[in-house]
């Protein structure tokens, strides 16, 4: 610092003595960023000469000898440059834009930092203002659509709900098929990320090829997540606060039948089958259909149109020696369905500090709670039938409206209004670090990172419900508490030899592991509903107690080597043993090396002479890594508990249940990559390119052993399958003047087969959501593959029923009737079995792909953010549960109505009654405005306290074009494997809604 | 500067390649045990054995599988279910299925089983307890694993492997095939020693050296009849000096035992609105509890009729046949005490006559007014026990021993006689025997071949739905004979097809083992 302040006033002291001697103007002026903040240090040079100075640190700068005819040129690390004519003025204030493409900004690498322009892998950076666009809790959520390669589909729309991240498709079959989510260096766990505020974030790296992720060894192979946090900066203090308020509003609704057209559709559903009909008027309850007309929209009686609002502050700010940060967060949303909300807090403090030449320390800590209430469920629209009252004429909830209980499920609205489910989850992080420097490029940290994680469930059914009733109430708690302990040693050397070789070196020694430790408790029988959850020794009968703990730990080496040379010719290598407690004894270490390659060929002299291309890097890179999601304990022999009765007591013993597999290990990926960035017209067009190729093996597998050993499967490493993909983005800047618009696309497209499986049989998986919904895992074809019997139609009429016959004349479907379905008999031996299960869907798109378009005049900017998917077929198992022909057990679809009845017999339904029901596979292709965010700087900020103040309207889920009939086809409510994308059951209905919001600095 | 500098490479290398990894890496294990260095104490070598016990309760054994394999292929049992329980049955299609669903799961169990046994009476060696604790772990352990072998004799043959130690490794998992001569021999081996060294009496649920006597009585009458050569399909008959031996069991039993019938069939399975207990007719039975402690079974809910046409419990489940509750003669207690069961109440609790009548051995709740709400918080949590030999079997195998040694005689005559005066029918004598022409639609010739067919009838009545039928059929060779003549009413849905004398292995272990080859005509 004092070395600056030398040389600063070394050159101001030149600057004036060259004044002395020049006839022409002086100009001063400031240099400030968007935010107003001052720039210190930007490099003000008058064009086509080497005459200028940097700005000091307000942001000041003066410079004398300035013809006026002259055009300045401002230029500063990670913005953009800017050229100004002096035309006689001689205060030049100028603001900089910071540079999108960010050529010379620094990205976070695993265990390092480096600039994107020495990058050699494939890494994509989001920075904050990206994330920010959409008012989200959730990270995975702010990123879908921003990187090229990375598919994200929502779980739930519900409050608090997640998100599923897919980086260059799924690499696994089993195991867990999430990346790896890295916080300021410490690995979580998926969804743990989510502890931190949106708000709180810097910037985010998405490293996606093999030598970015190899230095993550074990578990980088599904790609990894580096979340980086807002720190403090030197300078003065900056207070910010951050709001918005948000509305939501159901939209996509599902069209359901009327009181009278599904009493109608259930009486002719129970006549088909040879029952009697309940609709006949003869007891006042079940009344003759016109007479029931509307009935009850249960949507409208489930559904509210949702609100959220959110708040943010945040203080930051430094001395020459240390800065700070300090933040508190707060959000809290009621969601669209009835007694849903979700609440979370956060506060976070980061202190780093320079304690003298050669030593520096720092410390953070975030402290996170949510509480989430989830009572309804959207399966509970459907549930009910739209001729059922909500009330009965005494005004009670209307459950016993079928005398025999046809309806398994609970009563909706008591469901939503009486029961409690309540989760809390309490989350701490803390990192300390000490970085030593006992020689120039030489640098020793070492850190200790601790994350505690608290995760508490609370339930009770009270006797109000006809499942409490039955049991005099039931409560439950559980807890899950998580502990993980962190320790990094890493040592780095940057050296330049000469003017040609640059090198930075990387070693590091890391130790983690992570306990966990449950239980529950239950109990049913209490003499109060008032105790709810609170006193579980009021139960009259206490359920049987339950605990786990678990832990696992890992021990890892790893390093790198970046050598560049003439700055156009970029090698690295890293390598990286982990040792992991989950491996197999006599598998324990992994090493995963990496190499990659990269050539600015810009750089080159017979690139220069082409003026149109202003940057070029070629890449390849290859690398090795792994998955470790093998589950704890799953290569150890483990005696499990077994009862039994003596006499009239329950026993306690031991029964085996695991054999010992000492060779068990990770999954490893071997990806290649090769790629480009290229930008054109002084990067007003800026391309990045990736073709990549994964090959998976030792796919983890459960696989049959004989069963003559006593043990039925065992866990081996035995498949393996291949992704190749192609990544495109482009960034435009299509005007750049008063009125800028600059516009980000990228498109990717993902290849998966499976090579490899147990013995090349097949494997049919349940995806969940429904019995019928069923994947197979096949050789040769992608995971995710729907199966069922192909519906060819319906039989209009006998006259069909025996025209479709077998070679041998005989009828194929002899047993249907009108009205039923028609399938085909794709073995051909004459009948319909379960040999003509074929794929029917197919859960893979063809390709994803999103347009961001930033247009900004003045002090307005307006973003508009599309995206879309394009080629996959979704699962729709809530349709499927509501076109339930067969048995009708719920309102079904208006479009029912049109179903084979004799006085209709081209319908699109097969008759009531009939044995079997239509599928509900969808074509899953959406294009999509997510997100319209229009926003206003105020100029110069407020009252002088205010420095900087803008405020915005944004408006999520604009339109949809879609052929997908359910709320939203950006949905796959199971969950994080690969096997089961693309289903839809009972989705939470995502809405639309709008958010006005309002940034201040201080 | 220099100094702190070479400290802190110092601290580094310290941190870094000091540890210790190897302790660091070990995984450990808190929520469970591990094989290793578990049976240390008698208390982990009972620990040991309740698992083994444990094995014999679930669905896959005992709790289902073993009755429905055993008493589907006969004409007094069928199921309803939706995909039928025919997958359970020797002469369904479905049993050729290529995963052989059902029909694996018992396999697989058996092997299970096999390997729990296995690994206590191995483990049993190196504990260090009071000797004749242990030799009665290893007892009840060898009884365990002998009457589970005779199982898998029964339903897979004998040419599957002997397996007398504890599976270690996934490695080299491809045993070799054994003998009947072999399989035999161990099974009667464990016996023999369970017989000496059990107690005469131990708490319900565990075996004694009744159990024993017992059980040796049953694996001797089952190698005095037929059997499948599982390489050929032909029936071979045993060797009838097997006879003799199951006559000194029986004898020792009969004389000398503690067990006598129960006043009437019913109190067998403990009277109304109550469990199965062990009862004085009860030799070995498994034990199972209701009360939500995962003790419990399915079989009141697979027995309990039509139901009430609740969606959830209108099953239908398990049936028997009309032909077969006719074939009853008056006034046996056995299809009008309960026993059998022709009605049913509907909900407005009005008596309904039901489809098929119902063996309501297991049925709880024999008064059942159908409760809802009953049902449905009983679940499948019922603590009926499930009775593997009881005295009535006892006194059945005394009469076909003693025909098969003797002929006709009232010696021959004694144990039928008790079983059926229990159930309120006239007792035979060798003169009315002999006079009969026409018994189980058959016409045996001599007194001899009578008296078989009138137990084998006999056994039917009294021993339906408790997992004999298929044996006794197979063990008579008399299944093609039965398969054909119940053709139009009984489940089968397969002609007559000597290769359903045994049950087909478990096709993964005959594709993973090369040494293993399927039985006959599967």
């Amino acid at each position: 610092m004092k070395k600056l302040k030398s040389i600063l006033v070394l050159s101001l002291v030149l600057i004036f003595s060259i004044s002395t001697y020049a006839q022409n103007i002086q100009v001063t002026g400031k240099v400030t960023d968007k935010d107003g903040g001052e720039l210190p240090g930007v490099n003000v040079v008058i064009k086509g000469t080497t005459q200028g100075t940097i700005t000091n640190v307000d942001g000041v700068y003066s410079l004398t000898g300035v013809s006026s005819d002259a055009t300045l040129l401002f230029s500063f690390i990670g913005f953009r440059q800017l050229e100004v004519p002096v035309d006689g003025q001689t205060t030049i204030n100028a603001t900089l834009e910071e540079d999108v493409i960010g050529i010379e900004e620094v990205v976070a690498i695993g265990y390092g930092t480096m600039k994107k322009s020495d990058l050699t892998g494939a890494i994509a950076s989001v920075s904050n203002d990206v994330l920010e666009q959409k008012p989200t809790t959730s990270i995975e959520s702010a990123l879908q659509g921003r990187v090229a390669g990375v598919q994200v589909r929502t779980r739930s729309a519900s409050p608090g709900g997640g998100s599923s991240i897919l980086i260059r498709g799924g690499n696994s079959i089993k195991s867990s098929v999430v990346p790896l989510y890295v916080v300021d260096g410490f690995p979580m766990e998926p969804g743990e990320a989510s502890l931190i505020s949106p708000q709180d974030i810097q910037s985010i790296e998405i490293l996606k090829d093999g030598s970015s992720t190899a230095i993550y060894g074990s578990r980088g192979a599904n790609g990894v997540v580096l979340i980086t946090t807002k720190k403090g900066q030197k300078g003065d203090a900056k207070v910010t606060y951050s709001a918005y308020t948000r509305f939501e509003v159901p939209y996509n609704t599902y069209d359901l039948t009327t009181g009278e057209e599904m009493a109608t559709l259930y009486d002719e559903a129970q006549v088909n089958k040879g029952s009697a009909p309940y609709f006949t008027g003869e007891d006042p309850k079940y009344p003759i259909p016109p007479t029931i007309g509307e009935g009850t929209y249960w949507f409208d009686e489930l559904t509210r149109n949702g609100f959220a609002h959110s708040h943010q502050l945040s203080v930051n700010g430094g001395t020459e020696k240390s800065s700070y940060r300090f933040s508190a967060n707060y959000f809290t949303q009621d969601g669209i369905m009835i007694d849903d909300d979700f609440t979370r807090g956060s506060l976070s403090a980061a202190i780093d500090s320079e304690i003298n030449s050669w030593l520096k320390a720092g410390l953070s800590l975030t402290g996170y709670k949510h509480e989430r209430n989830i009572r309804s469920s959207t399966s509970y629209i459907f549930n009910m039938f739209s001729f059922i009252p909500v009330y009965d004429d005494e005004g009670n909830y209307n459950f016993n409206y079928f005398p025999d209980n046809q309806m398994n499920d609970e009563y909706p609205l008591i469901y939503a209004n009486e029961r409690t489910n309540l989760n809390v989850s309490e989350r701490m992080t803390g990192n300390f670090y000490l970085e030593i420097e006992p020689i120039t490029g030489l640098k020793i940290r070492s850190t200790v990172g601790g994350y505690i994680k608290n995760d508490e469930g609370y339930k009770y059914v009270p006797t109000t419900t006809q499942a409490g009733a039955k049991v005099g109430g039931s409560a439950s708690l559980s807890n899950n508490s998580t502990n993980s302990f962190l320790n990094e040693n890493i040592v780095t050397y940057d050296k330049q030899l000469g003017e040609d070789h640059k090198l930075n070196l990387m070693a590091a020694y890391t130790r983690q592991y992570r306990t966990n430790i449950s239980s529950g408790m239950s109990g049913t029988g209490f003499t109060s509903d008032k105790y709810t959850y609170n006193n579980i020794d009021a139960a009259a009968v206490p359920g049987i107690p339950s605990s786990n703990r678990s832990k696992w730990q890992l021990a890892s080496y790893l390093g790198r080597v970046n050598y560049v040379f003439k700055d156009k010719y970029l090698f690295s290598a890293t390598g990286r043993a982990d040792g992991s407690s989950k491996f197999g004894a006599d598998n324990r270490w992994a090493f995963f090396p990496s190499a990659a390659f990269a050539w600015r060929t810009s750089e080159e002299g017979f690139m220069k002479s082409i003026d149109d291309i202003s940057y070029l890097k070629l890449r390849v890179s290859y690398g090795e890594t792994g998955n470790s999601d093998i589950g704890l304990y799953q290569s150890q022999g483990l005696l499990g508990t077994a009862g039994y009765v003596y006499g009239n007591e329950r026993v306690v013993g031991v029964a085996a249940t695991r054999v010992v597999n000492p060779d068990l290990k990770w999954e490893t990926t071997k990806q290649f990559d090769v790629g480009f960035d290229l930008g054109l017209f002084n990067n007003r067009l800026f391309i990045t390119t990736d073709f990549y190729h994964k090959n998976t093996t030792d796919l983890l597998l459960d696989v049959n052993i004989n069963a003559t050993s006593g043990y039925v499967s065992a866990l081996k490493n035995v498949g393996s399958l291949q992704n190749q993909g192609f990544e495109f983005s482009a960034d435009v800047k299509i005007l750049d003047g008063n009125f800028k618009w600059n516009v980000l696309g990228n498109f990717s497209m993902n290849r998966n087969e499976i090579t490899k499986l147990t013995d090349g049989g097949d494997i049919i998986v349940a995806a969940g959501g429904d019995k019928d919904v069923q994947v197979i895992l096949s050789e040769g074809k992608p995971v995710g593959q729907f199966i069922g019997l192909n519906i060819l139609g319906i039989f209009n009429d006998e006259a069909e029923i025996n025209a479709y016959t077998n070679a041998e004349g005989g009828l194929i479907q002899p047993t249907a009737q009108p009205g039923d379905i028609k399938y085909e008999d794709t073995n051909g031996d004459g009948m319909i079995g379960g040999d003509d299960v074929g794929v029917i869907g197919d859960s893979n798109p063809d390709f994803i792909y999103s347009i961001n378009s930033s247009m900004s005049w003045k002090n307005f900017t307006l973003d508009l953010f599309f995206n879309g998917v394009y080629g996959n077929d979704l699962w729709n198992v809530t349709k499927y549960h509501a076109i339930q022909t067969d048995n009708p057990r719920r309102t079904l679809l208006k479009e029912v109505m049109d179903r084979w009845t004799p006085e209709n017999t081209d319908g699109t339904y097969p008759r009531m009654g009939a044995p079997d029901r239509m599928w509900a596979i969808e074509d899953g292709s959406y294009f999509k405005l997510s997100n319209v965010k229009l926003n206003y700087n105020v100029p110069g900020g407020l009252f002088g306290v205010i420095k900087n103040l803008n405020v915005y309207l944004s408006m999520q889920n604009v339109f949809i074009i879609t052929d997908y009939s359910g709320f939203d086809p950006d949905i796959n409510t199971v969950g994080n494997s690969s096997v089961n994308f693309g289903t839809d059951s009972n989705a939470y209905p995502n809405p639309r809604s709008y958010t006005f919001g309002v940034n201040v600095t201080f | 500067m220099k100094n702190i500098f070479n400290i802190v490479i110092a601290v580094f290398l310290l941190l870094s390649f000091n540890s210790c990894h190897e302790n660091f890496l070990e995984e450990q294990v808190f929520s469970s045990l591990n094989t290793d260095g578990f049976f240390t104490t008698e208390a982990d070598l009972e620990a040991g054995l309740i698992g083994v016990y444990s094995a014999f309760q679930g669905n896959n054994y005992y709790g289902q599988s073993v009755i429905y394999m055993a008493d589907f292929p006969t004409e007094y049992m069928r199921g309803y279910w939706s995909p039928p329980m025919d997958v359970y049955n020797v002469t369904s299609a479905l049993s050729d299925d290529k995963n052989q669903r059902a029909v694996s799961n018992l396999w697989q169990q058996t092997w299970i089983v096999n390997n729990r046994s296995n690994m206590v009476i191995g483990r049993a060696t190196d504990v260090e307890m009071d000797e004749n604790a242990k030799t009665k772990i290893v007892a009840e352990a060898r009884f365990l694993r002998a009457i589970n072998r005779f199982l898998q004799v029964q339903f897979y043959g004998t040419g599957i492997p002997l397996i007398d130690s504890e599976t270690t490794s996934l490695n080299e998992l491809g045993v070799m095939p054994s003998n009947k001569d072999e399989l035999y021999n161990s099974i009667i081996a464990d016996l023999e020693f369970a017989e000496v060294n059990l107690p005469a009496t131990s708490a319900e649920g565990r075996a004694t050296s009744w159990s024993a006597t017992a059980f040796l009585a049953k694996v001797y009458l089952k190698m005095a009849g037929y059997s499948e050569n599982p390489q050929s399909g032909e029936m071979e008959k045993g060797d009838a000096a097997n006879y003799q031996k199951a006559k000194t069991s029986l004898d020792k039993i009969v004389n000398q035992g503690p067990f006598a019938l129960m006043p009437k069939p019913i109190d067998v399975w403990g009277g109304r609105r109550n469990e199965t207990e062990a009862n004085a007719e009860v030799i070995y039975a498994i034990k199972y509890e209701t009360g939500g402690l995962g003790e419990g079974n399915v079989w009141n809910n697979r027995f309990v009729g039509k139901g009430n046409g609740w969606s959830a419990y209108s099953w239908k489940t398990i049936s028997t046949t009309w032909e077969f509750y006719n074939s009853f003669e008056d006034g046996d207690l056995r299809a009008t005490n309960d026993m059998l069961k022709v009605r049913y109440q509907d909900k407005k609790k009005r008596w309904k006559k039901d489809d098929f009548p119902h063996c309501w051995k297991y049925v709880s709740d024999y008064d059942s007014t159908f409760s809802k709400d009953w049902l449905v918080t009983a679940g499948n949590d019922y603590g009926d026990d499930v009775v593997l030999i009881r005295y009535a079997d006892i006194l059945l195998m005394h009469s076909e021993v003693e025909n098969e040694i003797n002929g006709l005689s009232g010696n021959a005559l004694m144990g039928i006689n008790m079983v059926r005066e229990r159930a309120g029918v006239p007792t035979y004598t060798t003169a009315s025997v002999s006079a009969m022409t026409e018994i189980n639609q058959e016409t045996p010739g001599s007194d001899k071949d009578k008296l078989r067919e009138l137990i084998i009838v006999e056994r039917k009545k009294e021993l339906m739905c408790e997992g004999h039928g298929w044996f006794d059929y197979v063990r008579h060779n008399i299944l093609m004979r039965e398969m054909t003549k119940y053709y139009e009413f009984g489940p089968f849905n397969a002609a007559a097809n000597k290769k359903y004398n045994l049950y087909p292995i478990y096709i993964v272990d005959i594709q993973l083992n090369e040494n293993l080859s399927q039985n006959w005509g599967w």
